[in-house]
């Protein structure tokens, strides 16, 4: 008996095996192996043409000296946190607050919910191309508006006020803010039905005890909403640095890196590096160094969002 | 009644396996067949509009083929913006075109790495070289070697206009830097804080300032090519002046100025007095202001120590990985025929780099300003240095021109720290031969 029960056992563990095999081969192939390639090559000098020649540590030596004397990669982990600042708090708030509008029952909400929605869907690069006519210095509607504001202020004081056009991508201060812009607007459908979803999560009767007891709106949303919420807003959080570390797309389409790598990013480096100047082992490095970035970053943010999680009975 | 059922399932089934495999086989006959007849070549185009492929597609390429039967020729038409990674993958997969178009600063990386293959022999059998410009024809020479044939040309000038240099009291276009910003201050025109009329319009580019830093007598590189020469006293000058041009005269466009960078370009949309620019200058004005183009002069760009005019070439190499290297070397040869450099060039607007494709070129015949491009680039042309590293050099100069030209650092740092990156770059290479 004991016997059959084991070889039972042990045909159920093949079969189980059999059933996970054609993904764990797809793993193996497409991420294991090309990620154990990618950590060898970045020990490496390897331009893809001839073999990899193994340098040991020089190529994190180079970043290194890279990062301590502001060079390329240092402004790419700049502008990249730059990034990250700029995108993830508003981007948050302001999809925490349309998930509150949403939530509250507003007529046409699924016309709202969809319209915020539509360009989490759309190709990010046709999104950049049709960005890039909003920044259009001589056609953008940014200017045109400008242009709008300037007769406004002129008729408005009876003088000739002149708000000059911008240049906005070509502009080494304005060109991150402008992606940033873009970016929160990409982002905004996403993490608001993340938090519409955590707020549907909400009981009702937590609200209607709370009414009961006199709490007003932002009493309520301040004791209830915001804390219940704090596991959906630890998703996000992680989930946006994550992305905002990596971004690369916007940026490639946009501006490639300028002007004055006022916009490259670690990514933008990596793919640079790789693909343009064909040092694969320099660019294998850095994607290392943005794996340990990542590690780090989501530890910490884990490890300080974990805390204080708030139940109500 | 199963068993006969089952015995018809088998029958069918058989039936079905059978032509199958006769199938498979007809198709792989076929393809046998198929590969003895055809030898296929792979070409490469980064160069194009409608224009271009309807003229290789339908006229050039079928007449080489024609003249060829069995031989079939694939062009691909690929943007600047993917060559490289296009270029590099493609190798790397040892599926590399057979010839595949490259621009001004390539010839140095791929000699190095061995994606091109040496051309000596071929042209020396050829005998065309001499009908090139000097030029042009340097730009696929790497230590004595060369690696492609030019295929189109674009010298950069200075274009004028004539009536403004005459409504500022100036009778002949500037010939040295002094006499170049002191013009451009004449001509420019502003309104409050707007320029309405900038005197010179300039790009931020590091082809700008190599341009200037020729005519200042510096260099890029030490004659070796393994060091920098960016921090000499020639070099901090000349980026000095280019930098003085946007920010001591205020001459060049500012953002406040009225269509800067949108589809028409500044100086055809009559925003600019003067512009160092290349062939498409000509071209910008014909499109948008053609009736400003009896006003437009076309100059040497303005002296320092010496004349340069900077000749930026695209060319066609052959890649090592070619099966058919003689075949490949023919259509090279095709293409760079008088008649037929001269329509493909027309169908972009540039510059023949063969003597006698200008003299074939309909469209710069009577022209005297294209003209004076082809004299210009014939008197005083220069190409870039091959250099393996030019792709990442491109990137790092632009950095330290813009730093200078945005004000973020002054141009002697900005050179001084570039140049100190530069070494390392080159330094690697010496390390790996």
């Amino acid at each position: 008996m004991a016997v059959a029960s084991v070889s039972a056992a042990q045909r159920e563990e093949r079969t189980a095996y059999l059933f996970l095999a054609p993904g764990l081969a797809l793993f193996f192939l497409f991420v294991l192996i090309p990620v154990v390639a990618a950590l060898y090559l970045s020990f490496c000098r390897y331009d893809m043409i001839h073999s990899p020649v193994w340098i040991g540590g020089a190529n994190y030596a180079r970043l290194g000296k890279d990062l301590a004397s502001h060079d390329v990669f240092y402004l790419s982990v700049r502008n990249t946190a730059q990034y990250a600042i700029g995108t993830i708090p508003l981007g948050m708030a302001l999809a925490l607050a349309l998930a509150l509008l949403v939530n509250a029952g507003l007529r046409g909400v699924t016309l709202y919910r969809t319209t915020y929605y539509l360009p989490v869907v759309t190709s990010l690069v046709a999104i950049s191309m049709v960005w890039m006519w909003l920044y259009d210095p001589t056609y953008g509607l940014l200017n045109y508006g400008l242009e709008l504001l300037s007769r406004a202020a002129s008729a408005l004081t009876g003088r000739q006020v002149v708000i000059p056009p911008q240049t906005w991508l070509a502009n080494p201060n304005q060109a991150m803010p402008a992606i940033i812009l873009m970016s929160i607007w990409r982002g905004l459908g996403y993490n608001m039905v993340i938090y519409l979803a955590g707020l549907q999560g909400i009981p009702e009767h937590l609200y209607e005890a709370a009414t009961i007891d006199g709490a007003t709106r932002w009493q309520r949303f301040r004791a209830i909403t915001w804390p219940l919420l704090k596991p959906t807003t630890a998703f996000i959080f992680v989930v946006s640095v994550i992305g905002a570390s990596q971004v690369f797309a916007q940026v490639y389409v946009m501006t490639n890196g300028g002007p004055n790598n006022a916009t490259t990013t670690i990514v933008h480096q990596i793919f640079q590096n790789a693909f343009s100047f064909m040092k694969m082992g320099y660019a294998s490095a850095m994607a290392f160094v943005l794996f340990a970035i990542i590690l780090v970053l989501s530890l910490v943010n884990l490890r300080l969002l974990r805390g204080g999680e708030v139940e109500y009975a | 009644m199963p068993a006969t059922a089952a015995k018809q399932r088998h029958g069918f089934s058989r039936w079905w396996l059978a032509t199958l495999l006769v199938g498979a086989g007809a198709l792989v006959l076929c393809g046998c067949g198929h590969q003895d007849r055809q030898i296929e070549l792979e070409l490469w185009i980064a160069d194009f509009n409608e224009s271009t492929r309807d003229l290789l597609d339908k006229q050039i390429i079928p007449r080489f083929e024609s003249a060829h039967p069995g031989v079939k020729v694939n062009t691909q038409y690929i943007n600047w913006s993917h060559l490289d990674e296009k270029l590099t993958i493609s190798f790397a997969g040892g599926v590399a075109p057979d010839i595949f178009q490259v621009g001004a600063e390539y010839v140095g990386g791929l000699a190095y790495r061995g994606m091109a293959q040496p051309l000596d022999d071929y042209v020396a059998r050829w005998g065309a070289k001499d009908d090139y410009f000097a030029a042009s024809w340097n730009t696929c020479v790497y230590q004595g070697h060369v690696y492609g044939l030019p295929y189109l040309s674009a010298p950069r000038v200075l274009l004028y206009r004539r009536d403004l240099l005459r409504a500022a009291g100036l009778s002949r276009p500037p010939d040295t830097w002094e006499e170049l910003a002191e013009a451009a201050q004449r001509m420019t025109l502003r309104r409050g804080p707007v320029t309405v009329m900038a005197g010179m319009n300039l790009p931020v580019s590091w082809q700008i300032f190599v341009e200037f830093l020729w005519e200042n007598g510096g260099e890029i590189f030490s004659p070796d090519g393994r060091r920098s020469r960016l921090n000499s006293p020639e070099a901090i000058e000349a980026l000095q002046f280019y930098v003085d041009l946007y920010h001591k005269y205020q001459v060049c466009p500012t953002s406040g100025m009225p269509q800067i960078g949108g589809s028409i370009p500044v100086f055809a949309s009559k925003k600019a007095a003067m512009e160092i620019t290349n062939q498409f200058g000509i071209y910008n004005v014909s499109k948008y202001a053609p009736e400003l183009l009896p006003q437009v002069g076309v100059a040497p760009t303005p002296k320092r120590k010496q004349r340069v005019i900077s000749v930026y070439t695209d060319w066609l190499a052959m890649s090592p990985q070619s099966q058919h290297k003689e075949l490949a070397w023919e259509l090279m040869a095709f293409l760079m025929e008088p008649d037929n450099l001269a329509a493909y060039n027309a169908t972009l607007f540039f510059i023949p780099p063969r003597r006698s494709a200008v003299a074939a070129a309909r469209f710069m015949r009577g022209n005297s300003q294209l003209q004076e491009f082809v004299s210009l680039m014939e008197r005083y042309g220069r190409s870039l240095p091959a250099i393996p590293e030019w792709f990442e050099i491109r990137t790092g100069l632009q950095s330290a021109v813009s730093a200078a030209i945005y004000q973020t650092k002054s141009p002697a740092q900005a050179l001084a720290d570039y140049s100190r990156q530069l070494d390392e770059l080159l330094a690697e290479r010496v390390e790996q031969r």
